[in-house]
């Protein structure tokens, strides 16, 4: 996957050819089994190209899904004590605001945030009723 | 190229002639189609990480909020002079391993930062779920005997004959993070009823041995937008998952009755104004109950947003995750939380210890709850005052009530002079 952090897309070439020897045939010409088992050879190595392209894509896509939303059933202790899981992206360090924090990128999970929302709204709760 | 390839369907003739320019034709089509699928999956593989690097790098600044949000409200709590929980990282019991206040891992409580919770220590061993399952093999399975109902004759756009898009219900009871029930109501307008159903769960008691139940915890999907409005169970055999069945709020005893603070920690349904404890934009509940015969639960559910498209009014509700659990606990329990002092203040004295806790009456809190205050004195960890501290420690005990009802923390408050 391309990385995340900034557009490489201007680097991309724009058309990636795939390994394909086009084999043509002349008009009642000789018939070549080297060229045609070629052929078929280079279009497995294509598909299997395109298939492990496909189960890599699919693998990110579970991996983030998980990570950023994250069930909830498997807190660690040393986890449940920082109020839940984080996620790191590795390789990207992050500056908060001029020094507050400056350091790796820490993503906290969906799950993570839901629980500081709802430990919040009690607290704000309590405020508004005075107490 | 969008809907279809370039490599058309040709049949050879047994014996019959062989074109070099159909063959030829063959060839090129396979490669055009070959070149759309490798570039296909480079402009996907950027799509996705586009996408995802928007919400990520929007998800991190939304936690940097939530934190300013945090420390917001303490100050604010600082001006009335008190301090409370913001983090499970103030649980320091490590801290005081080696003392006379040191806690043993088997008396120590136990805590959920997701539905925010501190409870007794749990007997792991003989807690578990009524509605999830395992196998070494396979992982979580669902059994046959799950049964659900979804009654939705209510007032809204959810009713008999309304265009539905739904998950499986049994993916509320997957713990797998992609799997959600997700009921989706597709109106050609809106209601100011929004969309409302009933939804029955029974407990499969022939796969379980037992119905008896003593905590309750769902996600409504999506988070904090779904109206809980009841949370009632049954104790009839082999329920019938409709209203002929006799039903019970499960906060039948009405606790807490119309303090405003107790909404999302009580069940909803169980106060004397019906309505009044309803839960608007739910979050992740969680309740913990005196032992019950339960044989199934119903839930009342109310989504009064919608997502507009197409002209097309979509109301989406469901539950992310659902369980029904016995928890077996110890009978008795401590934890240690340290509190400190805001910037350029010091704590003289600890005038009051406030535990926020809505399952058990405030006639029993005395049993159900008790504390000390430890200061760190030069170095020692005493209850004895210095004088000032910039951080002290309050020893939490929980203890289980009479009729077995574990008590829950929600929080904890101090005020301080």
């Amino acid at each position: 996957m391309a990385k995340t952090f900034y557009d490489e897309s201007e680097y991309f070439s724009n058309i990636e050819e795939p390994m394909f020897t086009r084999s043509r045939k002349t008009y009642r010409g000789e018939r070549s089994s080297a060229e045609e088992n070629l052929e078929i050879n280079s279009l497995i190595v294509n598909f299997n190209r395109i298939k492990n392209s496909i189960e890599s894509l699919n693998s990110l896509l579970d991996t983030l899904s998980s990570n950023l939303v994250y069930s909830t059933s498997v807190y660690t202790q040393s986890e449940a004590l920082n109020d839940g899981r984080d996620y790191s992206i590795e390789g990207v360090e992050i500056n908060i605001d001029n020094g507050e924090y400056d350091g790796d990128m820490i993503l906290e999970t969906i799950s993570k945030i839901s629980g500081k929302i709802s430990k919040l709204e009690s607290k704000i709760s309590r405020l508004e009723n005075g107490k | 190229m969008a809907d279809s390839i370039h490599t058309q369907k040709r049949t050879a003739q047994y014996r019959g002639p062989v074109s070099s320019s159909d063959y030829n034709s063959r060839i090129e089509e396979n490669y055009r189609d070959l070149l759309y699928l490798y570039n296909k999956i480079k402009v996907i593989d950027s799509k996705l990480a586009q996408s995802f690097e928007r919400v990520i790098k929007d998800q991190v600044f939304l936690s940097y909020t939530l934190k300013d949000l945090t420390d917001r409200v303490s100050a604010l709590e600082a001006e009335n002079n008190k301090i409370s929980v913001h983090s499970f990282s103030q649980l320091d019991y490590i801290s005081l391993v080696g003392t006379s206040f040191a806690v043993s891992a088997t008396e120590l409580l136990s805590f959920d930062p997701y539905y925010n919770v501190i409870t007794l220590p749990k007997v792991t061993g003989s807690s578990s779920s009524k509605l999830k399952f395992f196998n070494s093999s396979v992982g979580q399975i669902v059994p046959d005997f799950f049964k659900t109902v979804v009654d939705n004759s209510f007032v809204g756009v959810d009713s008999s004959g309304s265009v539905v898009s739904t998950t499986p219900t049994y993916n509320a009871i997957l713990d797998d993070p992609n799997k959600v029930w997700k009921r989706s109501i597709i109106s050609q307008e809106s209601s100011v009823s929004g969309a409302q159903m009933m939804f029955y769960a029974k407990i499969p008691s022939e796969f379980t041995g037992s119905t008896k139940v003593n905590s309750i915890k769902l996600n409504p999907y999506p988070l904090y937008s779904v109206d809980i409005s009841s949370i009632e169970y049954t104790l009839t055999k082999n329920p019938s998952l409709n209203s002929s069945d006799t039903w019970i709020p499960l906060n039948n005893s009405g606790l807490y009755n119309n303090v405003q603070d107790a909404i999302g920690k009580v069940a909803p349904g169980g106060w004397v104004t019906s309505g009044a404890d309803t839960i608007y934009n739910s979050g992740p509940l969680a309740f913990y109950f005196s032992d019950k015969e339960i044989t199934a639960i119903r839930i009342k559910m109310n989504q009064r947003n919608f997502f507009k498209e197409l002209d097309q009014y979509i109301y989406t509700y469901g539950l992310s995750d659902l369980d029904i659990r016995y928890d077996k606990y110890l009978p008795s329990g401590k934890t240690i939380f340290k509190f400190t002092a805001p910037q350029g203040e010091l704590i003289e004295e600890v005038t009051a210890v406030d535990p926020i806790i809505y399952n058990v009456p405030l006639s029993q809190m005395s049993q159900a709850f008790s504390y000390r205050v430890i200061y760190d004195d030069a170095g020692t960890y005493s209850l004895n005052n210095p004088g000032a501290s910039s951080h002290v420690w309050i020893e939490v005990t929980l203890n289980i009530l009479e009729d077995k009802t574990p008590p829950v923390l929600s929080d904890l408050v101090i005020s301080y002079i």
